[in-house]
């Protein structure tokens, strides 16, 4: 057997032994851990190591300098008592020093067995050598534990700042949010509230299917458009995994009464005016309302929902039924938490900016649909670039935002006939994907590139690219 | 910042991943491979493709421990070097391929003599590992997995750097006496 044997030998080890070689001794773990969570629990543990170490050394404050002192002294002195016992040979000083180097080396806890048997005729003086050595071993522990004290303190302030800091931040949201609250009022629809039933769990941890159902309100008045339409977007976050369901998911899931939505994080129903259905005609006849049932109260699933149970449908009044592709004018956002969703809509909000709204229909005015482009950042982007459902790269500071008429267009050009609105209104950003940006103010026209800052809200126009111009391939430059 | 978090990074392809990476686990990683290769740009070199491995795997895997995810990845990677420049070393590329050609000649080196060979001292291995204390396995795999300097060890373990080569010289000997007594040498 060769040392490369050995070697490779090693190198198969179970992983349990290298996961437990990579694990901290259990007191510096839990300090680091302590430390790093900025706890004041980790500075008054290291305080009082510090108090402890103080107890128990020897020497303090001045003593501490007379003992390096005495140290240095006796260090000499046993020097000298070795050469006078072995004669003043330099040969026999040298050898002694060796043996007390290597003894140090092999075995430090028994340092003082070599010192006895060498020269035992001098064992006071080497005693006093060992116990000043202590003494300043000691006084640096004590150092050392004053600096660890001294960063837990610091790691502290630095966390209660940080944690000053998101109180800040919060305000501010909290304002920020009261301010928009305020400048668009909610006109709030309450139906369909039904008692929560109780969950049913299927399967441990990961699948659990709950028929919970409660009242939902919503927001008309940021989607005044003129029909009823609802489009569900369903995003599955599970407890070790956060996926974005695929189109073919889509079309099996099951909508009526058993959903397995599990652990939805957010959810973000809303849609435009509610009309008699019965002058729908794409709504088929005896539908007379819908509801959207959800968690209670809330128009979306805040946070506090993350990890409940919701059971997410749409029905009318008398049915259960799975939204078509005709539902096309509501936006549903939803949020896992590591998602991110932007959502645009024009001046009407009644777009829906999905390829896959092929149908959508004429309204009142001309219809716009969006499409976002991410730049070339968007790491996130890169799998489905077309689907805004997915995904902005939520780290990038600015996301382009190709603006034209899909109806319109002709191919891969941009319509040739340019409609021109005033208003484009990007939905969600980094913080919360329930903010509203808008731009306002200017006539825009197909082929308009916004640039939307996910981080700040902030939109600003980057370009306009011509009538009749290709459609620029995606991901767009920066 | 903690493992889940970074992890969470890593997940969203946040940028910051790396970075934050290198702050908490770029000494240890190169000292992996430095303790490996002996040079300080192959270790920084390794841990580069450290990073970018777990950048394209972490998304998909969930690993117990980041750390040991991340050392056992260097380890390795620096290993693969190091066979590399073993190889080299050798006569190069030529040489190799007159090697591979002869091996064709020979016993495959997967035989199943080599293979019960290796499960046997595998085995053993595992079973002189188990019959150590705690703290002499993990200073023991420390340095002989994971390749770490000896400072570092004394380090990791809050222990005295002479101790940790006490520890080492003993265990040494005692796997060699082991060894013998089990019949590998």
């Amino acid at each position: 057997m060769t040392e490369r044997d050995l070697f490779d030998a090693i190198g198969r080890l179970p992983e349990r032994f290298r996961t437990e070689a990579m694990e901290l001794p259990a007191n510096t773990a839990d300090k680091t851990a302590l430390i790093q969570a900025g706890s004041s629990e980790a500075i008054h543990s290291t305080d009082a190591a510090i108090r402890q170490h103080k107890t128990e050394k020897p020497f303090s404050g001045k003593l501490r300098y007379l003992a390096v002192v005495a140290s240095a002294a006796a260090c000499i002195a046993g020097v000298v008592g070795i050469m006078h016992l072995h004669g003043g040979s330099d040969d026999d000083i040298f050898v002694a020093e060796s043996v007390v180097t290597d003894v140090r080396e092999e075995a430090p806890e028994t340092e003082t067995e070599p010192v006895q048997t060498t020269v035992t005729s001098e064992a006071e003086e080497i005693l006093t050598v060992r116990t000043t050595e202590k003494a300043v071993t000691t006084a640096k522990a004590v150092t050392t534990g004053k600096q660890q004290g001294s960063t837990a303190q610091q790691t502290g302030t630095t966390a209660a700042a940080a944690v000053q800091n998101s109180r800040t931040t919060a305000q501010q949201t909290t304002a920020a949010t009261a301010q928009r609250t305020t400048a668009a009022p909610r006109q709030t629809t309450t139906t369909g509230t039904t008692a929560a039933q109780p969950c049913t769990t299927t399967q441990s941890a990961t699948t659990t299917v709950c028929t919970t159902t409660a009242s939902r309100d919503v927001d008309n008045s940021l989607y005044p458009g003129p029909n009823y339409h609802i489009i569900l977007r369903p995003v599955a976050y599970f407890s070790d995994d956060a996926a974005w369901l695929t189109d073919a998911e889509m079309t099996t899931l099951n909508w009526q009464g058993e959903n397995e939505i599990q652990y939805l994080s957010e959810i973000l129903v809303t849609y435009g005016t509610l009309v008699d259905p019965s002058t729908d005609a794409d709504i088929p006849a005896g539908d007379a309302a819908y509801t959207i049932k959800g968690a209670a109260g809330h128009t979306y699933f805040e946070e506090s929902d993350l990890n409940t149970d919701i059971d997410l449908y749409v029905h009318n009044s008398s049915d259960v039924r799975l939204p078509t592709d005709k539902d096309v004018s509501g936006i549903i956002g939803f949020r896992t938490m590591t998602r991110n969703i932007i959502h645009v809509q024009n001046h009407l909000g009644i777009a829906q900016p999905d390829e896959r709204d092929t149908d959508i229909r004429p309204y009142s005015n001309p219809e716009v649909t969006y499409y976002m482009y991410a730049n070339s950042n968007c790491s996130d982007y890169q799998d489905d670039p077309f689907n805004p459902n997915r995904a902005y790269n939520v780290n990038s500071a600015y996301n382009k935002i190709l603006v034209y008429n899909k109806a319109l267009s002709s191919g891969a050009g941009l319509p040739s006939t340019s409609i021109t609105y005033n208003t484009v209104t990007v939905r969600g950003n980094r913080e919360n994907p329930y903010t509203q940006s808008s731009k306002t103010g200017e006539t825009f026209y197909d082929g308009v590139v916004i640039e939307y800052n996910v981080l700040t809200g902030e939109m600003r126009v980057s370009q306009s690219l011509q009538q009749g111009e290709p459609i620029p391939q995606h991901p767009m430059p920066n | 910042m903690t493992d889940t978090e970074l992890l969470t990074l890593f997940i969203r392809q946040d940028e910051r991943a790396v970075a934050e990476t290198q702050n908490k686990y770029g000494r240890i990683c190169r000292n992996i491979a430095f303790g490996l290769l002996g040079s300080r740009e192959d270790a920084e070199e390794i841990f580069n493709d450290v990073l970018m491995r777990a950048w394209s795997i972490l998304p998909k895997e969930r690993p117990k421990k980041l750390l040991s995810f991340l050392a056992v990845m260097t380890r390795n990677l620096a290993t693969n070097r190091l066979d590399q420049y073993t190889a080299q070393r050798r006569g190069g590329s030529a040489q190799n391929a007159v090697l591979e050609e002869l091996a064709e000649c020979v016993a495959a080196p997967g035989s199943v003599e080599q293979t019960v060979d290796a499960k046997l001292l595998d085995d053993a291995l595992v079973r002189f590992l188990d019959a150590l204390p705690q703290e002499q396995r993990s200073i023991f795999v420390l340095r002989y997995y994971y390749a770490l300097p000896l400072q570092d060890i004394a380090d990791r373990r809050q222990i005295s750097l002479s101790k940790v080569k006490a520890t080492l010289m003993r265990l040494r000997k005692k796997l060699n006496e082991y060894l013998t007594e089990e019949g590998f040498l």
